[in-house]
């Protein structure tokens, strides 16, 4: 492993709270889910954007709507039989 | 005469003797010259034909002493200036209630009242094998101008005119398209809010639908259902079911493990879309209608027993799908129809059949129960286009039974754009309890979407709907993408009165609140073990993001995030630098190194979210073995066996597997088998006498051999064998006997 490697982490949600009382009241909320959360410092939560569903629902059954920025990338189309997948290209 | 002036005229007017005589010259057959003449009793000569056309002939037209449909006939033909198209004038006659009128038009042929006309370029125009061939309905056919002036002098009067429903009674209260567009925004709020859930046979659940439907409007019923709302009310439940059906094929509502979502980004654009285009977009939905049947559905309402099989209601058989094509010609039917004004309702049934006799026949009799095309159609037009509001139904002061387009109907068959939109402002009131009463009568639909957004409908009464805005459903709107600046504009632009100080200043403080969590979806998670150098990078990608909607926050020294997936810069920064790049949705990186029987490491910057967390899960940290960039784990068994309970040897071996180079070592694999299931169990043998044999033939007939099952102990190879230490003077007596040639020293690998 290179020293000063740069991760790309695609894929991941960000949940960003104004304050570490909300993000304690968050976690709270959730601590019930199964989760995989990166907790960053007192505002910050990365989350594998495919769990967000779970922790929405748990959220707004709670009464708490938060503000969602952005959309997930679409999933890359399938190859069709017509176009055979790269590896096999090669 | 009713519709007169909706009726395109033709430009070119009743047959003249300028005209016929042309004809006669260029467009007639000979024959049809001398059916002229023997019709109208003259010679055979061009000139004596033709100038009947603006003479006349012998026989008057007696208007008092004709039979309706006869008046009603040169009443139509008058009204188009002389002329018109066979078809036109059977379809009219049709919906003004006179039925067939084919052999009427025939005989007003035959006795010279009309005349058939050549078509353009035609020289041989037949019409005894026109009349033969009953072709003339495909033909414009005239009435010759002394004809025309004569039926002009009744113009003015109601001696010509068709049979007109000028005493009709609409029913009570049609159903309209607004009030459909009012119930599809309210069950989708509703269920927005509460999924609606589906038994196993798709049918919807009825508590589940009970909680959504509460507030619905029942067609031409003024307000809400409320307390009146009885899901054991076959008709109640019937009429739920298709609207929660047009939802579905609006898209507005989609089907996922077996409950009914609400789609918010269909629901914003199809009420932000125009009406015209709405309109257009319900009738296309009502046509493919999949999980609801209009000929189910009428019958259930005719049936005093109520009794409908449960496939109609069911979401999941498509019932509706089979009268797809059906329900589209009868729309196309209607659609040619053309009726500006109330028709009889028998009559526009029987247009359909009549306009292509074997069409629904053929498409009906294909389906299960071969409805009659009759039925069918009757249950489109009072059971589909009446509760979308398209069609409205009336009773003539003779009893007849009539409809009419609605307006929004006419322009969802594209026949009429004129719908008057409704006037702006002062279609609400907000009040400082937070209520918002809204005045329907000139509610623009996108008002009422955000409405809906933001607020719960707490009231529906005959034309006014009361809203009530608290801190869930304004939050909720906001999370839908509403926000407080736009919402007070609105309520402000459409309202009496200004918005009350408490309202505004409430809205924004919900607003406040419901900032307080963001959550950026689709970014990407960026990290970098040195401080100083990510500083670098990060400056370089603000830098290249200054013009972008994407923004980078900084979440610590070694961690930021960009808030938009894949953005070039981010590709320019991991191409500039020594990068990995992860993806939490993809498959997992492999970062587990093995040191150790069930110990291993991490670099924590080589690992996904889930992985490390994961970690925690299974493993014990050995923080005195560990750095920054190498973590060591010693895998728990007790943590194995509460992560993955039902099964916890498969579990860590799917866990660890695609996480490790070249997958699970076997080492780790056997020792796991050991703690978690049971050990592999071997036995060790000494002094073996192993027989190798140089060729796979020979060692095929060596165990062919009579003796060969004593002295084989086991077969280790293709070619090996292990020889029974007790047979071993067998085995050279074998050698012996068989002329076995023992070689100094062993064969390559057998394999």
């Amino acid at each position: 492993m290179a020293e000063d490697v740069l991760v790309v982490h695609q894929g991941l949600a960000l949940m960003l709270c104004e304050d570490a009382g909300i993000l304690e009241e968050t976690l709270q909320a959730i601590e019930d889910l199964d989760l995989h959360i990166r907790r960053l410092g007192d505002r910050a939560l990365l989350v594998p954007a495919d769990e967000l569903d779970g922790i929405l629902e748990t959220l707004e059954s709670e009464g708490t709507f938060p503000r969602i920025v952005g959309s997930l990338p679409s999933p890359e189309p399938a190859p069709t039989s017509d176009e055979p997948a790269a590896e096999e290209a090669l | 005469m009713n519709g007169r002036s909706d009726r395109s005229r033709t430009s070119q007017g009743p047959l003249t003797t300028d005209e016929l005589t042309r004809l006669l010259e260029r467009g007639y057959a000979d024959s049809s010259r001398r059916f002229f003449a023997r019709t109208w009793d003259v010679d055979e000569d061009i000139e004596s034909v033709a100038v009947i056309a603006d003479k006349g002939f012998d026989q008057k037209i007696e208007v008092a002493e004709m039979e309706p449909v006869t008046r009603a006939t040169f009443g139509m033909i008058a009204e188009r200036g002389g002329r018109v198209r066979g078809e036109n004038l059977r379809r009219d006659l049709l919906l003004s209630g006179f039925g067939e009128s084919e052999e009427m038009i025939r005989s007003l042929i035959i006795r010279g009242w009309i005349v058939i006309l050549p078509n353009p370029g035609e020289h041989d125009c037949n019409l005894d094998s026109i009349l033969e061939q009953g072709t003339f309905l495909q033909r414009e056919l005239a009435v010759i101008s002394a004809t025309f002036e004569h039926l002009d002098k009744f113009e003015d009067d109601d001696a010509l005119d068709a049979q007109a429903w000028s005493e009709v009674t609409a029913e009570d209260r049609s159903a309209t398209v607004d009030d459909l567009e009012l119930n599809l925004l309210h069950i989708c709020a509703l269920i927005r809010r509460d999924p609606l859930k589906l038994n196993k046979d798709g049918t919807p659940n009825r508590r589940s639908l009970g909680r959504v439907a509460r507030g619905i409007s029942m067609p031409g019923t003024p307000g809400e259902v409320a307390s009146d709302l009885d899901l054991h009310n076959a008709e109640q439940f019937d009429y739920l079911t298709f609207v929660v059906s047009v939802a579905r094929e609006l898209q507005l509502l989609a089907d996922k493990e077996m409950t009914y979502r609400t789609d918010d980004d269909e629901l914003t654009r199809f009420f932000h879309s125009n009406g015209a285009e709405r309109d257009r977009r319900l009738l296309d939905a009502l046509q493919r209608l999949r999980f609801w049947n209009e000929i189910d559905s009428l019958r259930l309402s005719q049936s005093a027993m109520r009794n409908v099989d449960d496939n109609h209601f069911s979401q999941r058989e498509t019932t509706g799908q089979p009268l797809i094509g059906a329900r589209g010609f009868v729309i196309s039917v209607l659609r040619r129809a053309q009726f500006a004004d109330w028709v009889a309702l028998d009559a526009l049934a029987e247009l359909c059949t009549q306009l292509d006799r074997h069409y629904l026949d053929r498409t009906l009799a294909q389906l299960p129960r071969k409805p009659n095309p009759a039925e069918f159609i009757h249950a489109v037009l009072e059971r589909t286009l009446v509760w979308a509001g398209m069609l409205q139904l009336g009773k003539s002061e003779s009893g007849h039974r009539l409809a009419r387009l609605s307006p929004r109907g006419a322009r969802a068959l594209g026949l009429d754009n004129d719908v008057p939109a409704p006037e702006p402002g002062g279609c609400l009131i907000a009040q400082p309890n937070f209520e918002v009463m809204v005045f329907l009568d000139n509610a623009p639909v996108t008002v009422l979407h955000e409405l809906y957004r933001v607020g719960e409908r707490r009231k529906l009464s005959d034309r006014v709907a009361t809203f009530q805005l608290v801190a869930e459903s304004v939050q909720r709107g906001y999370a839908l993408g509403a926000d407080s600046d736009s919402l007070l504009s609105l309520l402000n632009d459409n309202s009496h009165t200004p918005v009350p100080e408490s309202v505004a200043f409430q809205l924004g403080d919900w607003e406040r609140v419901h900032r307080r969590l963001t959550i950026h979806l689709g970014g990407t998670a960026l990290r970098h073990p040195e401080p100083e150098r990510f500083d670098l990078i990060c400056g370089q990608l603000e830098h290249d993001l200054r013009e972008s909607p994407a923004e980078l926050i900084r979440l610590g020294a070694r961690d930021a995030f960009v808030t938009e997936a894949a953005h070039p810069a981010v590709q320019r920064a991991a191409d500039a630098h020594p990068s990995l790049t992860l993806d939490a949705l993809g498959d997992p990186p492999r970062c587990l190194y093995f040191v150790d029987p069930l110990v291993l490491m991490i670099d924590p910057y080589e690992c996904d979210v889930t992985t490390r967390i994961e970690l925690d899960r299974i493993a014990q940290p050995l923080p005195d073995e560990s750095s920054p960039r190498s973590l060591f784990f010693e895998l728990d068994m007790k943590k194995i066996a509460h992560r993955f309970s039902d099964d916890p040897l498969t579990g860590i071996y799917e866990f660890l597997a695609p996480r490790c180079e070249d997958g699970l070592p076997s080492a780790q694999s056997l020792r796991l088998q050991a703690e978690l299931a049971s050990p592999a169990r071997i036995h060790l043998e000494s002094e073996v006498t192993v027989l190798t044999f140089e060729s796979l033939d020979a060692a095929e007939r060596f165990q062919t051999l009579l003796d060969a099952p004593d002295i084989i102990g086991r077969r280790l190879g293709p070619m090996t064998f292990s020889v029974v230490n007790d047979q071993l003077p067998l085995l050279e007596e074998l050698i012996e006997e068989l002329h076995l040639e023992k070689s100094s020293s062993p064969f390559d690998d057998d394999d």
